[in-house]
């Protein structure tokens, strides 16, 4: 106490409280620039670490796989038959398959989603498990390329036969037939957890397969693993699988590298994972994915694998054998996936840097914004007791505009209207409220300046409360509605307006494209994925409530030093 | 109309409404841990009705841990009629229960700011509204939590013995909290306290004696009514038991379940000995400290108590939210931190569930995540411990050395008290 009292003596002492307040945009804009040189230094060296298999249960790569040369044949001969149906109905597809896999002795059963073709699944009991568990290997029909997956689909019955044969699978087995990994593949997941007659299990883990036209051989493959909602599969199975790959002697692209740099490994190519991996997760959902998202919420670890390019030096078996290997491993777990991360940011495929480390980024912007909003009411040069008597009716505006949004987040999805014309009704109007209302909708200069800081306190509270769940979506959010906090200061009108403009999500979303804003009006019916309200109920409100205040409202700085003197 | 009436009715509707109209929202909210938990979840007292209308014993199975007699008397409103028609009974019990304590609240206001000469207080509808609309006793009105009872008790203790004046009956009151909910039961030391205070000219052993008689009377009646109730003594384990030995170990706002879930068992009586010492030794010498304002002495162990029960929810802490504000007149003025507590207190009411979902649902996070909210809420509860006393205390240096000019006041700046 005693120390604690002679720093606030010293504090009050040299008069650094004034001094702090008058300073406080400043160290807002302070703060939110450490954030973000915080990620730019995650790359360096010393600041991420090396992947590790935390669970021992798991032992990758142990055991010598069997699915090799001279399950080629088989592959191939599968395949043949499979590019025969290319032309034909989900339907005659799905007949024929169901035919080879009820051979090797499967249970099939299927699911109707309602909106596409039905989907196809096949139960392998374990025979020595208790038929509690289970994995997931999903084959879309359609790879997320739009290529016919009959390389994946060759291997995926390939795989049921070569796994049938074995008699140490403690966890059931599932394969999943799906006409694409969007929509169908997502209501397959809900459908097993709540209404399917024919089921095996929680299910620990899952694999969704992609292998297009690519022939017997490919170059390397491709690991995404981002799920809905800001979550992601447990580290250990992401180090499980690329492990085995990396004993097969395989190259894995995370985050779209580009195939020339696979093996590269320097600050820049790290720093380019991380910010693409960053956006991807942010995305997810709402472009078109992996389709290992479709399993999230379900306590489900997922991860999709592609193969890319056709000339070699690996064959397809090999291919066939990283799923192979990673289901031996899980097949060993006695628990859940729980001893690694759930909160990661990978830099390439063999490092990564935990949420300790990367979080403060996301706290400090946090803090930016409260500071900011601080800053809005201290700057005013008004009494604090004069916000307290206006709170009623800040609080009144504020919960008009939540409402506003609210109806739009619920009518936008309806609608589905094109980008550009909401960009000009939701964002450019508000802009014009400056000319239009000045005489019968102006607000006094307590309630602007109140409405700001509420709005900038709300943001910050919104990326605290996305800080855990969806860092991603906090980050950028933070990153996007920055502008906002400049306009704490007397600024010129232009600058208020840009900042206004550049700061507005459906802005931001135009200039993204009309397939992202389709797919984020779309993402919560289909996938269950909440990014949109975010936007509609979190940012937009926000953005609404500044623009309100700055824009209608007495919103001038006066100098206060001029009205000390 | 008044102000304060609009208030009140205002607070009465959403309190009567919602529920009634959204039936589910009182079953949502009481299965939120935040909000309710084992020992007043409005859930398990139904569960008591059927065990009740079914003659099961009332503590079989142990889910109920309602005391007999509350369940008793709420059953009668439960076997009214339709369902439909008993919960809007419940929904107007819980609204009349929670207007009274605003209205009793108000008259404790009048009856603590007449102490201080020339001091304004707040007035009659801003204390309504502290109360009413305080987001955390709305839920935790709507969630029907049986918390509400013991506080409408020890509200009522201190109106009878300050407002009304008329001892036993404050007695008998504190004595039905204590039956209730076991903790209120150490509010006994600061109300004995506060009771010598006030009637000065009566001898302290007398008032002690009395009064202390008036309590055991109260609490031994309605023991024993419970045994006959009951015809067996197993309410006492389950209903004080739990509480005291913390056998149900769920989560919850406080700090206890955590560390019991994580320790060996036999190390488990030494620290509910140590953790329901904690609890209640403190209240002795806040008590003694603050004898020249019995008030603030039972509110700080009111807080005190809420803070380390073994089963706390938020609701506990907005009670003591809404009673601050009565001390306006006396130290309101030098509480310095409000504003971080405040903050704290939202980033917490935010991300509470948000970690629970993360553990729970999601299966990413841990328990870690949630433990690690309730010990900031921990720390709000130790915010606001220190700013009140603080400023409490120094309230009375002031007034013990008669400094009476507002500048001096204002360059005061003390370091030990």
């Amino acid at each position: 106490m005693a120390l604690a009292e002679t720093i606030s003596r010293k504090i009050h002492k040299l008069g650094l409280v004034p001094k702090l307040i008058k300073l406080l945009p400043i160290v807002s804009i302070l703060l939110a620039i450490s954030s973000i040189s915080w990620i730019l230094i995650l790359p360096l060296n010393g600041n991420y670490r090396n992947t590790y298999i935390s669970e021992n249960a798991l032992m990758p790569s142990q055991v010598t796989s069997f699915f090799r040369e001279s399950e080629w044949n088989i592959v191939r001969g599968y395949r043949e038959e499979i590019s025969k149906l290319e032309n034909q109905s989900i339907e005659i597809r799905n007949n024929q398959l169901e035919k080879w896999v009820n051979d090797l002795g499967l249970v099939t059963a299927y699911h109707n989603n309602g909106k596409f073709n039905d989907t196809l699944y096949a139960i392998m009991h374990a025979p020595r498990g208790d038929d509690t568990e289970a994995m997931v290997l999903a084959i879309p029909w359609e790879t997320s390329d739009n290529e016919y997956n009959e390389g994946g689909m060759a291997l995926a019955i390939a795989l049921s036969r070569y796994f049938s044969k074995m008699s140490i699978w403690s966890k059931n087995i599932i394969i999943v037939f799906v006409e694409n990994n969007q929509f169908p593949l997502r209501s397959w997941v809900e459908a097993y957890h709540t209404s399917l007659e024919e089921t095996a299990g929680s299910i620990e883990a899952a694999i969704v397969l992609e292998y297009g036209k690519n022939g017997d051989y490919f170059d390397y493959y491709e690991l995404i693993y981002e799920g809905l909602n800001g979550q992601l599969p447990n580290l250990d199975l992401l180090n499980t699988v690329n492990l085995i790959g990396y004993h097969e002697g395989l190259h894995c692209a995370i985050q779209d590298t580009p195939s020339t740099e696979l093996v590269k490994d320097t600050y820049f190519t790290r720093l380019r994972t991380l910010i693409r991996g960053i956006i991807a997760l942010t995305l997810t959902g709402i472009k078109p994915g992996g389709g290992c998202e479709a399993f999230s919420g379900w306590q489900i670890q997922a991860f999709t694998i592609k193969a890319r390019g056709t000339k070699g030096p690996h064959d397809v078996t090999q291919f066939g054998r990283l799923v192979d290997s990673t289901f031996r491993s899980v097949n060993n777990l006695l628990e859940k996936f729980h001893q690694s991360f759930f909160f990661y940011l990978m830099l390439s495929k063999n490092h990564f840097v935990s949420i300790g480390t990367y979080l403060p980024s996301a706290v400090l912007m946090a803090i930016a914004f409260t500071f900011s909003s601080l800053g809005t009411i201290l700057i005013s040069g008004l009494e604090i007791n004069s916000f307290i008597s206006h709170s009623a009716k800040i609080l009144t505006i504020f919960v008009i505009i939540e409402i506003i949004c609210f109806i739009l987040s619920l009518t936008l999805p309806l609608i589905k209207v094109d980008i550009s014309i909401l960009l000009i009704i939701l964002s450019f109007i508000p802009l014009g409220l400056k000319s239009s209302s000045s005489s019968s909708f102006k607000l006094n200069k307590t309630t602007s300046f109140g409405l700001v800081a509420l709005s900038l306190f709300f943001i910050s509270l919104l990326i605290t409360a996305l800080l855990i769940v969806h860092f991603s979506l906090a980050l950028l959010l933070g990153l996007f509605t920055l502008p906002l906090t400049f306009l704490a200061q007397p600024k010129p009108k232009l600058k208020t307006i840009i900042c206004l403009l550049i700061s507005n999500p459906f802005f931001i979303i135009s200039i993204a494209g009309q397939d992202i804003f389709l797919g984020l009006v779309t993402s919560w019916h289909d996938l269950q994925c909440w990014t949109w309200f975010v936007v509609s109920l979190g940012w937009y409100s926000a953005w609404l409530g500044v623009a309100v205040g700055t824009l209608s409202g007495d919103f001038t700085v006066q100098d206060t030093t001029k009205k000390q003197q | 109309m008044t102000k304060l009436n609009q208030v009140l009715i205002l607070g009465g509707l959403i309190r009567f409404i919602i529920p009634t109209l959204l039936p589910q929202v009182v079953d949502i909210l009481s299965s939120i841990i935040e909000i309710s938990t084992p020992i007043n979840s409005f859930k398990s007292l139904q569960e008591a009705f059927y065990y009740l209308n079914n003659d099961i014993n009332l503590y079989d199975g142990g889910i109920n841990h309602h005391p007999p007699v509350l369940v008793i008397l709420l059953s009668f409103i439960n076997d009214v009629g339709s369902s439909f028609v008993s919960n809007i009974l419940f929904n107007l019990l819980y609204t009349i229960v929670d207007l009274y304590i605003t209205l009793k609240l108000i008259a404790l206001n009048k009856w603590y700011n007449e102490q201080w000469k020339g001091s304004t207080r707040y007035n009659d509808d801003l204390i309504a509204s502290f109360y009413l609309f305080n987001p955390l006793l709305i839920v935790t009105n709507l969630s029907h939590s049986t918390l509400i009872f013991s506080i409408l008790f020890i509200i009522e203790a201190l109106n009878q013995l300050l407002v009304v004046k008329n001892l036993p009956r404050s007695m008998i009151a504190l004595s039905i909290a204590s039956y209730l909910s076991y903790t209120p039961l150490w509010l006994i030391i600061p109300l004995l306290s506060l009771m010598s205070n006030t009637n000065p000219n009566v001898p302290k052993a007398e008032i002690y004696g009395r009064n202390l008689g008036f309590y055991i009377m109260g609490l031994m009646l309605f023991i024993m009514s419970s045994f006959l109730i009951n015809a067996s003594w197993q309410f006492i384990p389950q209903v004080y038991g739990t509480i005291f030995m913390f056998n149900k170990i769920q989560p919850n706002v406080g700090l206890w379940w955590y560390l019991f879930t994580e320790m060996f068992e036999f190390f488990t009586p030494f620290y509910v000995g140590v953790f329901n010492l904690y609890s209640i030794i403190f209240v002795i010498p806040i008590t003694l400290r603050f004898t020249n304002d019995g008030f603030f002495a039972f509110f700080l162990s009111l807080t005190w108590l809420s803070f380390t029960k073994s089963y706390p929810t938020i609701g506990d802490l907005g009670y003591v939210l809404s009673i601050i504000p009565i001390f306006k007149s006396s130290f309101l003025q030098y509480c310095k931190f409000s504003v971080i507590y405040i903050i704290l207190l939202i980033v917490c009411l935010i991300l509470s569930p948000i970690f629970y979902y993360c553990w729970i649902v999601l299966g990413n996070g841990n328990s870690n995540f949630f433990y690690s909210i309730n010990l900031i809420w921990g720390v709000i509860y130790l915010f606001i411990i220190m700013d009140i006393t603080w400023a409490k205390l120094t309230f009375d240096y002031i007034i013990d050395n008669e400094i009476k000019d507002k500048k001096q006041v204002e360059k005061l700046r003390l370091t030990q008290i």
